[in-house]
């Protein structure tokens, strides 16, 4: 940040607006927006200030900054960073006009995940040497890593205490209280700094209006969220591995240097199953790509990250194969891991494929190690797609047919054309999401 | 599983208000064994739940009984290069204005588009007639295979690939309204009279808001035999019915329509010899004085639109022209078109030109959109790009070369150019090019507006003339045709990767075993 940030709690004055204008026009331009008329719902927190701007158009954009970076989000189209908007908050801001509130719901969910980020982080670079300033004191580390752990521990007993209130009360309740319902656990377990448990809880408040049987498909969250709760109240007294699992579940990060330094190493061929982007709400992409090894049979999978117009990482290219050393995170179910060292260039790969049945007990076989577990990457082969009334399917020669996730899966169709391909993706109770297909001439990204 | 739904059932009503059942077999052995029993009843539920969770997530078996269809018959075409579906792919994304021409050079090559990125073709084609025509050659057994399975797709293809053999008729009484449309369009495609007939038979009973779609379909194979069933439709309740109805009526010969359309303007025009040397007939034109109930159910609005500021008799009188038959003025002239419209009307000439363009598009005349497009002149109102579309594309090409080189410096050029839909000849893109660069001078910034429309048009072969038009000068517009060359050297490579595709192989593929 060029141009530094005032300490926490002074107010920015007009001059720091204009330090962080990207241009005069921008700054022009905000001055004219910059008048009580032009806003609604406006207050402002220790972290951040957010309000609705009337613009041209039929929806008011929402304004959201967030003074630690500081960070700027705007649902208008402005290319500029941050826009007229942002800056025309913060002058109002500035001045003194916008009054305290607790934020709106989008304001801190937006926060929350920043806040989030930045414990990801930091946790991340807590190994790294520390330059410029100096050796750390080893003893303030430590001090720090036990305040989180008892922060952590305590969040996790009141994620307990909640989900029996949910229980006792009844998830009937839940039903029309919106998202509110959960944000407020999730932010309470985003301030214990256990943002991996407080992901799980936010992704709750989509369930109910996710279509019918959410009573059920409910519960079964609220029984993974409670499992967790329960396991890490005795994350001291069991096995490391599946201690290591439920720390990197509740969202305690293990840096790269560790991973490389203690994590299993294994060489393989390992074939690049496939790989998918997620971006979420901030423009963080998230590339998971999914490997499977040739000689070990070996599942892993590979996360990278890049913020928008941040290149990815496309070193593993699906339906290519890699020699490489790859380091496992700790873990009971060790999946994700790093690649440590390449030994060998990448080489377009016959893939070696399961066989439909083998499928679902090989996943079971994972869920008794890690229960929280979603994906699972698999190739199998020969299969056929066919759409059928409930939704597509694989079908193998032996009539056993394996679900796809809801949707459409008309260029898998397409690609097969009716005959039998190898089909590979990423395995979860809701279907198989196809990543890759093999034909007898070539192989096709999904 | 019961035991879930016990659970489930009691978790949604709260353990505040019903008991954590107890008989659990299934969720409750393991935890005994385990010890676990917790002090809460909806702790022991939580429990419960989460084995159960576990074993449920685990648990999830292959079904059987799945028919898999008939697979695609083998391809008789070679797939496109690598690189020629890498940049389809590119135009799919971000170019779709060079699909079009992607996918005729491909036929052109003999070549099939890849079979991946059908489903994305197959979606552009549904709101595209440009794309739809072209696809049809170059999609391959594979694209016929799989439009045949998606109910969207099934005309997508072309309506002659879609035939009334390859639809079941029940889709017409029990299908999706697109399928229905389809299996009209493909029986009016063998049998016009039997689609009349069947639409009819439904006609009353259809929702108002698709019988606009059914009806269209009508439009391919028209004659008058339609004519009954059109009438009917011109006192239908939808305006959009009513519409399609009186167009579709024109365009029928001595239909009702025509012939009443016909009768009014003869009552309106009259042939005058002019002059005192009587050389030259000229044309005396009266507006109707009102319009009645018959009048408006044909379409001619009692009153005009607010916005033109006209007074009602030119309305009348304009809307009159636009929908009497054309031969109305040649049967009362002797003369040919491009000979009429060189008569003179007098004081209600406007409205009367007016109605002639409004007429030659609506009813999809070539003589007389292609004389009246031809005295387009600098500063006229109307444009001509729907007089061009009517014109077959050679015509429409010579037209827009000979008005190009009479008026290329005229900021109205313009209009021409972005009006003359591709693809461009050789001879048109030079016009084009020397009307730029005389444009260039003098009104620049007229040529932004027709980027997009250069770089889609032009020749390939003409990049070299453009590049050297780029650098005469360094003006604003220097950039501006760089960026178009820049954007025909895209599509030269285009070209070249789709001309690359390897022959088809002489032994067939190996087929996956």
């Amino acid at each position: 940040m060029a141009v530094g940030v005032p300490d926490d709690g002074a107010r920015w004055t007009a001059e720091w607006v204009q330090a962080v204008a990207p241009d005069e026009a921008a700054l022009k331009a905000a001055r004219k927006l910059a008048t009580p008329q032009s806003w609604s719902a406006t207050a402002c927190d220790g972290r951040g200030v957010w309000g609705d701007c009337q613009g041209s158009g039929k929806h008011p954009y929402q304004v959201i900054v967030d003074f630690t970076g500081p960070a700027y989000k705007c649902s208008c189209p402005s290319r500029k960073f941050p826009c007229k908007h942002a800056l025309a908050l913060l002058l109002l801001w500035a001045e003194g006009t916008v009054g305290s509130g607790s934020p709106s719901t989008a304001a801190r969910q937006w926060l929350d995940s920043r806040l989030e980020r930045a414990e990801r982080a930091r946790a991340g670079g807590e190994s790294q040497p520390r330059h410029a300033d100096g050796p750390a004191d080893p003893a303030a580390v430590r001090r720090r890593a036990e305040q989180r752990e008892a922060r952590v521990a305590a969040g996790m007993r009141e994620l307990e205490r909640w989900l029996l209130d949910q229980v006792r009360d009844g998830l009937s309740s839940a039903a029309h209280a919106g998202y509110a319902h959960w944000d407020g656990m999730a932010a309470r377990l985003v301030d214990a700094q256990a943002p991996g448990a407080a992901g799980m809880v936010r992704r709750m408040g989509t369930v109910p209006a996710g279509g019918p049987e959410w009573p059920g498909r409910l519960l079964e969250t609220y029984a993974r969220a409670w499992l967790l709760a329960r396991g890490y109240a005795h994350v001291d007294a069991v096995d490391p591995a599946l201690a290591a699992t439920l720390r990197a579940r509740v969202g305690f990060t293990v840096s790269r240097e560790e991973v490389l330094r203690a994590g299993t190493s294994v060489r393989d061929r390992w074939l690049v199953v496939g790989s998918r982007d997620e971006t979420d709400v901030d423009g963080l992409t998230v590339r998971r790509a999914w490997l499977r090894g040739a000689a070990t049979g070996r599942a892993a999978l590979v996360l990278s990250f890049a913020m928008a117009g941040q290149p990815l990482d496309g070193s593993l290219v699906p339906g290519t194969a890699v020699d490489a050393d790859l380091a496992f995170y700790p873990a009971a179910l060790e999946l994700r891991a790093l690649v440590a060292k390449t030994h060998d260039v990448q080489t377009a790969a016959e893939p070696s494929y399961a066989a439909t049945r083998e499928v679902p007990a090989e996943y079971a076989e994972a869920l008794a190690s890690d229960p929280w577990l979603e994906a699972w990457p698999v190739v199998i082969g020969p299969v056929t797609p066919a759409a059928a009334d409930r939704g597509w399917h694989l079908v193998d020669d032996a009539d056993c047919c394996l679900p796809l996730v809801t949707g459409e899966h008309w260029r898998l169709a397409a690609v097969s054309g009716g005959r039998r391909v190898t089909v590979g993706g990423e395995w979860s109770p809701s279907g198989l999401r196809p990543l890759t297909v093999w034909t007898a001439d070539r192989m096709v990204r999904l | 599983m019961k035991e879930w739904e016990d659970l489930v059932s009691t978790a949604l009503l709260g353990t505040a208000k019903r008991d954590v059942p107890d008989a659990m077999t299934m969720a409750s052995r393991p935890l005994a064994d385990a010890g676990v029993r917790h002090a809460e009843p909806a702790g022991r539920l939580l429990d419960q739940a989460a084995v159960l969770t576990t074993y449920r997530r685990a648990g999830r078996l292959p079904r059987t009984g799945l028919v898999v269809g008939e697979p695609a018959p083998p391809e008789t075409k070679p797939r496109v290069s690598r690189a020629a579906a890498r940049r389809l792919q590119l135009l799919l994304d971000d170019r779709p204005g060079l699909l079009p021409e992607w996918l005729a050079l491909c036929a052109e090559a003999g070549a099939r588009v890849p079979e991946e990125l059908l489903p994305d073709l197959f979606d552009r084609a549904r709101v595209s007639r440009a794309i739809a025509r072209r696809l049809a050659p170059v999609a391959g057994e594979r694209g016929h295979w799989l439009a045949a399975q998606n109910p969207e797709w099934h005309q997508v293809l072309d309506h002659a690939a879609t035939t009334v053999e390859t639809l079941e008729p029940e889709v017409w009484e029990t299908g999706r309204r697109a399928d229905r449309v389809a299996y009209l369009a493909a029986l009016r495609g063998s049998e016009p009279a039997a689609a009349r007939e069947l639409l009819a038979a439904s006609w009353a009973t259809e929702d108002p808001g698709d019988r606009v779609e059914f009806a269209a379909v009508l439009t391919d194979g028209l004659s008058a035999d339609d004519e009954t069933f059109l009438e009917n439709a011109l006192d239908d309740r939808r305006k959009e019915v009513r519409e399609l109805a009186q167009v579709l009526l024109g365009r029928i010969p001595g239909s009702g329509y025509a012939t009443r359309m016909r009768q009014r303007l003869r009552r309106c025009i009259e042939i005058k010899p002019d002059g005192v040397l009587r050389q030259r007939p000229r044309l005396e034109v009266r507006p109707p004085l009102e319009v009645d109930r018959a009048m408006r159910r044909d379409g001619i609005p009692a009153k005009p639109p607010a916005r033109l500021g006209e007074d009602p008799p030119s309305t009348w009188l304009r809307e009159l022209v636009a929908r009497s038959p054309l031969s109305t003025w040649t049967e009362l002239t002797g003369l040919p078109p491009e000979q009429t419209i060189e008569l003179h009307i007098g004081p209600h000439e406007d409205a009367v030109r007016s109605g002639w363009w409004a007429a030659a598009v609506r009813q999809e005349n070539q003589a007389w959109a292609a004389a009246l497009v031809t005295t387009w002149r600098p500063g006229s109102t109307r444009q001509p790009g729907p007089l061009l579309e009517v014109l077959e594309p050679d015509r429409r090409r010579t037209i827009t070369a000979r008005m190009l080189a009479d008026y290329p410096a005229d900021e109205a050029a313009i209009t021409w150019i972005a009006g003359c839909s591709g693809p461009w000849d050789n001879r048109l893109g030079r016009t084009v090019l020397r009307s730029i660069s005389e444009l260039r001078r003098h009104r620049p910034y007229a040529l932004s507006g027709v980027r997009a429309v250069l770089a889609e048009r032009l020749p390939i072969a003409l990049v070299g003339d453009l590049e050297v038009l780029a650098e005469q000068r360094t003006d604003a517009m220097t950039a501006t045709l760089d960026k178009v060359a820049d954007d025909i050297r895209f599509r030269h490579e285009m070209a070249q990767e789709i001309a690359s595709t390897a022959r088809p192989p002489k032994t067939p593929p190996m087929e996956f075993t």
